[in-house]
């Protein structure tokens, strides 16, 4: 009885210990961390934002590629009206924005990780692999999307308009 | 015996397009026949229908009624691709704003359409036409380091360069001045002379009549030949 009022918590690496005193309750150290005043919520905050962050980056990769094909317009259709065909034109488009997009993505991807050695210690930084491929396929997914839909549109123009 | 040899053949060709609700006659009746080694200038004034000549001819667009031969082909029931086809493989464009792709240099214009069908540059046909145009200097440069003139230069290369038998030329010599005009005229009218081309120039510039074989007027969609 006497543990129970000198002992108010206890870390240990076995569950199975048997000699804590009954009034002490069993949590893991990630579910009590979590019960750290504020701490939930600044996961929870830079958490949102860091998702956030992702979803407009991919949403303005889709965008900006859709800008830049489409900008070209009056070149595809002067291709066009030259008979060059739709099936190689559509191909340049996508397999460009495939490889623009890789090398973008490698880029970031390098100087992520370069910024990270360069913090050191004074940064928690952690290169989490998993992670990583999620967003890059996200990035290049989004990409994709934006080129087809640019695609789209370049197989709909009307070379009549290369003229006149 | 001349029909023979007739490139481009017009029969009751008409083009009409709603604008509005309303009906235009973009091009009314025309009959025409075109022959290898003509040089055929159509002028007449913007809106004349000088342009929708142009697309049908050149099968951008299909006409109303009417049909149209391509060395002897019909394509008026053709769709898009076999059209594409047509165009690549018969028909040479040279556009008013001179059809390059502004960052591709002068070599690789032309090396363009060879990979859009999948063969490798054709350098015996290129070196052949860079030498003809005088443009052999050009050859890495990017068309906003050329001149007007020298830009018509290389359309007219890049037109000829898969060897169709039919040229169509939009206001070749819009922004150039009299001398590089004339100069631009005299290499299309070659193509004409000495490659038996069938030759179509569309301009508004009557200084260049004098090299053209058969002089139409277009006026409000008619086609005429000029007295």
């Amino acid at each position: 009885m006497k543990d129970s009022q000198s002992l108010s918590a206890a870390v240990i690496k076995d569950s199975n210990v048997s000699r804590l005193p009954e009034s002490l309750s069993f949590q893991t150290i990630d579910d009590y961390i979590f019960t750290l005043p504020g701490y939930g919520a600044q996961v929870a905050t830079f958490g949102t934002m860091i998702g956030f962050l992702i979803f407009i980056s991919s949403f303005i990769l889709a965008i900006f590629i859709y800008i830049l094909t489409t900008q070209k317009k009056n070149i595809f259709g002067i291709l066009k009206a030259e008979g060059i065909p739709n099936r190689y034109i559509s191909r340049s488009v996508q397999s460009q924005v495939i490889l623009l997009a890789t090398t973008g993505m490698l880029i970031g991807l390098g100087l992520t990780v370069l910024s990270g050695l360069g913090f050191g210690d004074k940064l928690p930084f952690m290169i989490q692999p998993v992670f990583f491929l999620i967003i890059s396929s996200l990035f290049l997914i989004c990409a994709a999307i934006g080129g087809i839909a640019s695609v789209r549109v370049v197989t709909k123009i009307d070379p009549v308009g290369a003229i006149g | 015996m001349a029909k023979e040899k007739a490139l481009l053949q017009m029969i009751d060709v008409v083009r009409d397009f709603k604008q509005g609700g309303e009906v235009v006659h973009a091009l009314k009746k025309t009959n025409l026949s075109i022959m290898a080694g003509q040089l055929v200038a159509i002028i007449g004034p913007s809106g004349s229908g000088k342009s929708t000549f142009l697309t049908i001819a050149g099968g951008l667009q299909l006409p109303t009624s009417g049909v149209v031969l391509i060395e002897k082909t019909d394509i008026t029931n053709m769709n898009s691709k076999q059209l594409s086809d047509i165009r690549l493989n018969r028909i040479g464009f040279i556009l008013q704003s001179s059809n390059l792709v502004p960052f591709l240099s002068v070599d690789q214009q032309l090396e363009l359409r060879s990979r859009a069908v999948g063969q490798s540059v054709n350098k015996v046909s290129r070196d052949k036409i860079f030498q003809e145009l005088g443009i052999e200097s050009l050859r890495s440069k990017y068309p906003s380091e050329l001149s007007g003139g020298e830009r018509q230069r290389v359309a007219i290369a890049k037109a000829i360069y898969g060897d169709p038998n039919i040229i169509l030329a939009d206001e070749p010599t819009a922004s150039l001045d009299t001398k590089k005009a004339f100069e631009v005229v005299e290499i299309i009218a070659r193509q004409a002379k000495d490659h038996k081309k069938a030759v179509i120039m569309v301009t508004h510039d009557e200084r260049l009549i004098k090299y053209c074989d058969v002089v139409y007027v277009m006026k409000d969609g008619i086609l005429s030949l000029k007295k």
